[in-house]
């Protein structure tokens, strides 16, 4: 058998004394301590003081000991009553008289917060006056409805001069050319704001809208009267 | 039935089934508490409260250690309370309750019944974590590993520290020998 030196049985004698070592281990160790005076006398004297150990044996109680014993811890047992366990304090009845539980209560408690911010939302949004541009030309208002009525409905509500304009600001939108002196009119001299409307309608739109436009039509202007943008 | 599955009918309601754990186990866990306190009469009282506290708290129990090793557990925590009410305590003497039995042949029986008393006293000498560990490995015979988990260490800090003990031991009878 191959030797083993001395300080590794050392390490290995613990589990040894104890028959935790596997059976090829505890040979080595068992042939180390035929060969070696020293760790040999080391062992004896361990298995010395373990046999003192196991040798301390406690007197075995007399009598009943063991049934009065369990007699005992049993009617204990028997006599026990968990102890309620105090209510938590989103329990006690003072904050929670109805004894909800804590997620139905934080529940009520963001309906009730949320529930008036949408009504009040709700409210303003009915009453909210639609924009209401207000133009005056020459003296007269001019009230429409704003960005939710179509153009060329709104060309209907116009007043001459505005038609005017109109006309003008679409025929140049068309690339057309215009009747008589003019010049290219500059947003900034519409009066309203239909020229950024304008800018979204296509062609056949801007076709209904120069109908519109017209002499006999809806909105149209005179042709002997020259408007001098 | 394992202590296992009388675990689960104490936890349903079976009291009849903690009755079978006390028979099971109260003589391993009052000859453990025992040599630890030296005294019978607390030692019984220490025994009914570590197998009530059992009860009380066996709904917290888990299977990741076996019961006994709870028990051990439980015992051991009783045990370090009642050292630290008792600190004023008059000292009883072990003679008074000789709770020990040495079986020895007739001839060595003073002398070995002497070495056994004084390397009882030596044990008794050990730091606490020694004589646990040498307590519930002679003694009561429980693997590293459930000493490890029934003093809350690691296995194998339960075995160095055993083995340590082993050497102070050795070393102290040496010295009583000159």
């Amino acid at each position: 058998m191959k030797k083993v030196p001395c300080n590794k049985i050392k390490k290995m004698a613990g589990d040894y004394y104890q028959n935790l070592l596997e059976p090829d281990r505890a040979s080595q160790v068992e042939f180390h301590l035929t060969e070696c005076p020293s760790c040999r006398k080391e062992y004896e004297e361990t298995l010395a003081v373990l046999t003192l150990l196991k040798g301390d044996r406690l007197r075995e109680p007399a009598g009943e000991f063991w049934t009065d014993l369990s007699s005992r811890i049993m009617s204990q047992v028997r006599l026990y009553r968990p102890k309620e366990k105090e209510a938590p304090w989103y329990k006690k009845v003072w904050i929670n008289p109805f004894g909800w539980p804590g997620y139905a209560w934080a529940t009520a408690l963001i309906l009730m917060l949320l529930t008036p911010v949408a009504l009040y939302n709700i409210h303003v949004q009915g009453n909210k006056a639609p924009m209401v541009q207000e133009k005056e030309i020459k003296g007269r208002e001019i009230k429409w409805e704003g960005e939710s009525i179509p153009l060329p409905a709104i060309v209907e509500t116009l007043s001459e001069q505005d038609s005017v304009h109109l006309a003008k600001k679409v025929v140049a939108r068309m690339g057309k050319d215009l009747p008589g002196p003019t010049r290219l009119l500059m947003d900034d001299e519409m009066h309203w704001d239909i020229s950024r409307s304008l800018e979204e309608l296509n062609d056949q739109e801007l076709e209904t809208l120069m109908k519109k436009m017209e002499p006999g039509g809806s909105a149209g202007y005179r042709e002997e009267e020259e408007y001098v943008c | 039935m394992t202590d296992d599955q009388l675990v689960e009918r104490v936890k349903n309601g079976d009291s009849g089934a903690f009755e079978e754990l006390v028979i099971r186990h109260q003589k391993a866990v009052y000859y453990f508490v025992l040599r630890v306190l030296k005294n019978p009469l607390d030692a019984e009282d220490t025994v009914q409260q570590i197998f009530l506290l059992a009860f009380q708290n066996i709904m917290g129990f888990r299977a990741d250690a076996s019961f006994k090793t709870w028990l051990y557990r439980i015992g051991i925590n009783q045990c370090n309370n009642y050292f630290r009410k008792s600190k004023n305590r008059e000292f009883i003497s072990i003679d008074d309750f000789p709770v020990t039995d040495v079986r020895a042949d007739q001839e060595g029986d003073l002398s070995t019944k002497e070495r056994v008393a004084h390397l009882q006293k030596a044990v008794d000498r050990l730091p606490y974590k020694q004589r646990m560990v040498v307590t519930l490995r002679i003694y009561q015979e429980l693997s590293f590993e459930e000493i490890g988990t029934a003093l809350n260490i690691r296995a194998n800090s339960a075995k160095v520290n055993f083995h340590h003990a082993l050497e102070k031991l050795k070393n102290w009878i040496k010295t009583e020998k000159r």
